[in-house]
């Protein structure tokens, strides 16, 4: 655009229909406005079709969809507390499976002993084990399931349905075990220090 | 803002209660599904996308601001969820059929629609439904919802001047559509 001769571009007569050019744009057009029948006509253009769709009417909604979407959702949240049970018993075996196992190898100790290797080789392969098998079981865990929606589900579920069972009991005892498991192989084999001399 | 009593029920549903959602759906089914109707141009699509924003937005509602109206937030999500289906249907698409069943007889009125939407209306609905799809969802999203360009950016995760282009093309192809249905 310039003075008088040439046509607001489009961009800038559809930016100034958004209300979207600074001061001075908006100066500038307004004064070739006032001046120039044609941009003013093609301003009345869009202006009407701006207007044609406020005016249009709304498409009746043939049936009522509320029950069907809730019935999805509670589906959804049949699904989501049975994938819930599913992983804490899963997770529940495992950990006391892990928690006896470990243990059970460093107390019998067989595997190091055969190869004649001294304690803090020993020491080494008890804890590549133990880290071996936690990084399993959170491996499975999120493979296993969506860890998002079982934290949210987890979140809201107080009590189990139709009970008054608690999922955080089964985490607790899961805990517990593992606490207890590794107060055994406290007692029985106690750690030594890094820097103690054999 | 959400009114107090829709805040009220927002509150509950962030807790995972269903009943209180089951009103929200009841309030917002129909300008949600005028959303999908805007843009996809079927009415059985329209009324599966709509149940499936619905679900979608149930499983977002802990992002959603309670200092914001509910409305335009839950039919940004239908907006969206339709954006991302025409892209993903554009994909599998044949071209030939890409022509809308809808554009060619009365069905997404509804049974009894066609009667009651005039001519004009008609036209005007049968013209949107030809634009391309982006410019189709620009307008939806700036004139029927009123967002921002840079809300409409940031919804359909576009850069702000792509956005800003399909909306003028749009309102002007919008246009001469319906200057040509008029000859």
């Amino acid at each position: 655009m310039n003075k008088g001769t040439e046509h607001i571009s489009n961009d800038i007569l559809q930016a100034y229909l958004d209300q979207d050019l600074n001061q001075t744009e908006l100066q500038k057009v307004k004064i070739h406005l006032n001046q120039c029948p044609t941009c003013r006509e093609e301003l009345t253009r869009l202006e009407s079709v701006l207007t044609k769709l406020e005016s249009l009417p709304v498409l009746k909604l043939e049936k009522d969809l509320t029950s069907s979407v809730l019935t999805q959702l509670r589906e959804e949240s049949k699904l989501s507390q049975g994938i819930t049970w599913t992983l804490l018993l899963e997770a529940l075996s495992a950990g006391t499976v892990i928690s006896l196992l470990i243990p059970a190898v460093r107390a019998a100790a067989w595997l190091p002993e055969l190869a004649d290797t001294h304690a803090e080789i020993r020491a080494a392969v008890n804890i590549f084990l133990t880290q071996l098998a936690s990084s399993w079981l959170v491996w499975w865990a999120g493979w296993q399931l969506n860890i998002k929606q079982t934290a949210k589900s987890l979140s809201s579920t107080i009590f189990f349905p139709g009970s008054e069972f608690s999922p955080w009991i089964l985490i607790l005892a899961a805990g517990g075990i593992g606490i207890l498991a590794n107060y055994i192989l406290l007692r029985s084999n106690p750690i030594r220090s890094r820097n103690h001399k054999f | 803002m959400a009114s107090s009593g829709e805040q009220a029920l927002i509150r509950k549903v962030k807790k995972g209660d269903l009943d209180a959602y089951g009103a929200i759906v009841q309030d917002y089914q129909s300008s949600v599904f005028n959303v999908c109707c805007r843009i996809l141009g079927n009415r059985q699509e329209a009324e599966d996308l709509t149940q499936e924003a619905f679900l979608r937005a149930f499983h977002q509602i802990a992002s959603f601001d309670l200092s914001r109206p509910f409305g335009p937030w839950m039919r940004t999500v239908a907006a969206n969820l339709c954006y991302n289906h025409l892209k993903r249907s554009r994909l599998n698409r044949v071209p030939l059929e890409d022509e809308r069943d809808t554009i060619k007889d009365n069905t997404i009125y509804g049974p009894e629609g066609a009667l009651e939407i005039n001519q004009e209306h008609q036209a005007l609905y049968r013209a949107i439904w030809e634009l391309p799809d982006m410019q189709r969802i620009a307008l939806e999203l700036r004139h029927f919802q009123g967002l921002s360009y840079k809300e409409m950016a940031h919804a359909l995760n576009l850069p702000l001047n792509t956005v800003r282009s399909h909306l003028y093309r749009g309102r002007q192809k919008l246009a001469e559509l319906l200057e040509e249905k008029n000859e």
